[in-house]
């Protein structure tokens, strides 16, 4: 499975990379305008490989990403409840004419 | 100050609950916590916040002076209220949108400037409001909310600014929203602009994405740097 929450995606890959330290944070990604996207359960491995992957996830069953804008419910905090797995963390880039740029908000 | 004056803890009134509310606070000089208003509450004796007051409405609070915390203000107010408010607060920190007065807009102090939630530069803030920027302004904004909140408030004949403007792609999402990458030229650039025009499937909000593609699935993965033949499975 893959997702799109807001500017994060989560893509589906087979294994994490070998040598990862896992990040003892609940955010995912921090969001420039401070609406950060949070998990519950899970791992989070951020490193930099390259514009775009920021890290790497490990899903447990019933892992909840949290975000003010993105999910779905009626509370503050929005829930978007995805799948156990191992995913790719994604950021949204803007391909400007003075090169990549990721997407403020 | 006696103790029946004061009210212990936040209060939140909407249009839903400011009679139970106005009862309960009548008589009330001080409320110790936050105060956020959503209705046309009327509380005459407050005199006092403890915490952060929040206005979304045209409230009366006339004898209200101090405030402890932040001042949201997201409404024009009565003229004495904003004028009472500004003169014994205004140290504070404000927090001040399109839809307050101009009086107050023109105040100097801690002020922070909002327009649909998106915060602003004061100069920037009044373009906007105004409608004082040029399409080509709009989409060269590098905050992709402050583009979005611009292009909202922008009269869209002003589209017909951008020379050779032109729909390369148009198309709805697995949501069934309107998509279009959109193409023109702006003066001293070789290459065309192109951004995808999409909506946010969550929000419902529009959105212009800087991007080189001219297919707009290509486009839209093509910013997350992957391939058009990968999909998503749930967007949010």
């Amino acid at each position: 499975m893959n997702y799109r929450h807001g500017d994060l995606a989560l893509i589906a890959i087979k294994e994490l990379p070998q040598g990862l330290t896992e990040t003892k944070s609940k955010v995912i990604m921090i969001g420039s305008g401070g609406n950060d996207h949070t998990f519950d359960k899970g791992r989070l491995y951020l490193t930099i490989v390259n514009q775009f992957t920021i890290g790497y996830f490990e899903a447990v069953e019933g892992t909840k990403l949290f975000h003010i804008e993105h999910g779905e419910g009626s509370k503050k905090i929005k829930e978007a409840l995805i799948q156990k797995g191992i995913y790719e963390v994604r950021k949204q880039q803007e391909d400007t004419h003075e090169g990549m740029r990721p997407v403020i908000d | 100050m006696d103790k029946k004056y004061i009210y212990e803890g936040n209060v939140e009134i909407t249009e839903v609950n400011y009679q139970e509310w106005q009862k309960k606070l009548k008589g009330i000089k001080k409320i110790t916590g936050d105060l956020s208003i959503n209705s046309n509450a009327k509380l005459d004796a407050l005199k006092t916040v403890g915490g952060y007051l929040s206005i979304y409405s045209n409230a009366k609070l006339d004898a209200l002076k101090t405030v402890g915390g932040g001042l949201y203000i997201n409404s024009k107010i009565e003229k004495n209220t904003e004028e009472g408010l500004w003169k014994n607060n205004h140290n504070n920190e404000w927090y001040l949108t399109d839809k307050c007065s101009e009086w107050l807009l023109s105040q100097k102090g801690k002020i922070k400037y909002r327009i649909n939630n998106i915060q602003f530069e004061k100069e920037l803030f009044d373009k906007v409001r105004k409608d004082k920027l040029s399409a080509q302004e709009v989409f060269s904004l590098e905050n992709i909310e402050q583009r979005r909140v611009a292009y909202e408030k922008m009269d869209k004949l002003k589209m017909k600014e951008l020379s050779d403007y032109k729909i390369l792609e148009e198309t709805k999402d697995d949501y069934g929203n309107p998509m279009k990458v959109i193409e023109f030229s702006l003066p001293k650039y070789n290459i065309p602009f192109r951004y995808l025009n999409c909506i946010c499937p969550t929000t419902k909000r529009e959105y212009f994405v800087e991007t080189k593609k001219k297919e707009c699935i290509e486009a839209k993965m093509a910013s997350f740097g992957l391939d058009k033949t990968i999909k998503f499975d749930k967007e949010w």
